[in-house]
């Protein structure tokens, strides 16, 4: 069963349209598509200190991490968005792209197991 | 009534969100959306002009101001909603300054609010609309077959003159006794050309006293003369780019014709008290019921504005010339007053459209309706007898006979009202009154006899 001990939960996507199942599954399918790209892309922008790139990629993961409600890495995201932009503690940087990069490479294999197991129903969350 | 749908063009490069917003938005089934990834994506198909946009602040492609700018000049209509992952207050005056909409930052409730701020919105682009349907639906509503009735050949050449002023700039001189519609025509005109989309202004000439009618044609500045309190435009720099239409232009001043004779060679004009000269671009349309050549020749009108105002001369037949076009006129009336006054479908019997097929209409269309509109309130049931309608002049005077004619005097108006029907074809006239030809052209020669449109004094 999803939910018990995963990383993420779907209430808000329910919230939005909790009768519609395909709605859910293109939501995973294009978050999937995506989302892990972009947390390499930006574990990489911090090794190269392309502070810039690091900024814009966490600015846009931090609304699919919330929409996904990520709470491991919901602090960390915002974190990394704004020493980044305001270029200080530059040196934390690297290491919560690491950790955020492993919390949403995890959270992608969840989601798949569940996509696989159509598990996308607002009655099996009970996260 | 059902709400109009409205277009919502959602322009986001991250896919989850804009997945997740055009899901959320199609929710509702007015609203049309379409999804774009970026700024390049969606400026190729800003030309369908959406109702609203939703722009993402930050695109890899452009900046929200930017792109902002662009929608304003490009779909000036469009209203813009941005949403901004962070909440920078700086950038949100600042945006709203440069005419954003609304700005909603990405949050939990982002959706909750855009879909408030559209439905907020919605009402005011419902009416933008209906404005814009009402407008075209004026411009159907001239659609001139519609809006002039007649079958008669008469009317078909009016139709075809119509036709020809409209798909042109020149000035049209329109004539026709009193009611015949000459405002109408001209009306028709101006919405069958290009210039329908601007204004259609018309002046009654008559109407307005000598003295103010030049401020009224071509403005003033303010204290220019006493009570002049305000600058104030004028009824050409009104119709500008548009149609002016001058009914009566018989009755303007000797002196104001000279200055509309200069302005229409010059093409320009400056205000009562001004030394400003404006440029102006106006059709002009005239109008009259009396024969400005008659006038030329007494001195009243000059000749060279006559000649300049005369380009296609329109004339209108008077009704009694135009046959079965009474009774086609008779019940478009009828219908029309009985559904504006919920009564019941009302129609002619025999007797009566006889009745109004022997009556000359002094007054025209415009008496017309008066006696079909007296006609539908005395009848009680759906037929109109002949003793429901009321004429006011007598039946059957074709020559507007009265009982102090004398013969002579009723010989010449019968051979006059042939050769006004008959296109002043002597020969013709000669012909079919049994008469001969040189007693017609020694009546014509003693001036007892009219070879071109007259007014008819009696009348």
């Amino acid at each position: 069963m999803p939910g018990e001990s995963r990383l993420y939960n779907l209430e808000k996507l329910y919230e939005i349209d909790d009768k519609n199942k395909e709605f859910i599954s293109e939501i995973i399918s294009v978050f999937l598509s995506s989302i892990p790209i972009n947390a390499r892309d930006l574990v990489n922008a911090a090794d190269e200190k392309k502070w810039d790139k690091v900024y814009f990629l966490a600015h846009k993961m931090k609304a699919n991490i919330d929409l996904l409600n990520i709470k491991a890495i919901s602090e960390e995201i915002r974190v990394v968005e704004r020493n980044a932009k305001t270029k200080t503690h530059l040196e934390q940087i690297a290491d919560k792209a690491k950790f955020i990069n492993i919390v949403i490479q995890q959270c992608a294999k969840e989601l798949q197991e569940d996509f696989a197991m159509n598990h996308f129903d607002p009655k099996h969350n009970c996260n | 009534m059902k709400p109009e749908p409205i277009s919502i063009f959602i322009v986001e490069d991250d896919a989850v969100y804009r997945s997740v917003l055009g899901h959320f938005l199609s929710l509702n089934p007015d609203f049309l959306v379409k999804k774009f990834s970026s700024a390049k994506e969606f400026l190729n198909s800003i030309h369908e002009k959406p109702d609203i946009v939703t722009l993402d602040y930050s695109l890899p492609d452009s900046t929200g101001d930017h792109l902002l700018a662009q929608v304003k000049e490009l779909s000036p209509e469009t209203k813009v909603i941005m949403i901004s992952g962070q909440e920078n207050i700086k950038i949100a005056v600042d945006l709203f300054k440069k005419g954003v909409h609304d700005y909603i930052v990405k949050d939990e409730d982002t959706q909750e609010r855009l879909w408030m701020t559209i439905c907020n919105f919605r009402e005011n682009i419902a009416l933008k609309k209906e404005l814009a349907s009402l407008k075209q639906e004026i411009h159907k509503k001239y659609n001139f077959h519609k809006a002039i009735i007649g079958n008669s050949p008469a009317m078909k050449k009016v139709f075809s003159l119509i036709e020809k002023a409209a798909s042109t700039n020149i000035t049209a001189s329109i004539t026709g006794e009193t009611g015949t519609g000459k405002d109408v025509v001209a009306k028709a005109v101006h919405f069958n050309s290009d210039r329908k989309r601007f204004p259609f202004v018309a002046v009654n000439v008559a109407a307005i006293p000598k003295d103010l009618l030049e401020s009224e044609l071509f403005g003033h500045e303010k204290g220019s003369f006493t009570g002049a309190v305000a600058r104030r435009i004028g009824k050409f720099e009104e119709a500008h780019k548009g149609t002016l239409f001058l009914d009566e232009i018989s009755e303007m001043d000797i002196n104001l014709q000279a200055k509309l004779l200069r302005i229409l060679q010059e093409q320009e004009l400056s205000r009562v008290g001004s030394n400003e000269v404006i440029k102006i671009n106006v059709r002009i349309i005239v109008a009259t019921n009396r024969n400005l050549q008659e006038l030329v020749k007494k001195g009243k009108f000059r000749e060279d504005l006559y000649y300049r105002l005369l380009g296609l001369p329109i004339h209108l037949p008077p009704l009694r010339e135009r046959g079965n076009d009474v009774i086609l006129i008779a019940k478009h009336f009828i219908d029309q007053f009985c559904q504006e006054n919920n009564l019941v479908k009302k129609s002619l019997d025999v007797e009566s459209k006889k009745k109004l097929m022997l009556y000359s209409f002094p007054g025209n269309i415009r008496e017309l309706k008066s006696i079909v509109e007296l006609a539908c309130v005395m009848s009680d049931t759906d037929e109109i007898k002949a003793e429901h309608m009321q004429m006011h002049a007598q039946i059957n005077n074709l020559f507007h006979a009265n009982d102090s004619l004398t013969l002579k005097q009723f010989v010449i108006q019968l051979i006059q009202h042939h050769l006004d029907t008959n296109d002043y074809d002597v020969l013709k006239v000669a012909r079919q009154l049994q008469i001969g030809k040189s007693t017609l052209y020694r009546m014509i020669n003693n001036d007892q006899l009219k070879l071109y449109r007259h007014l008819d004094t009696k009348n």
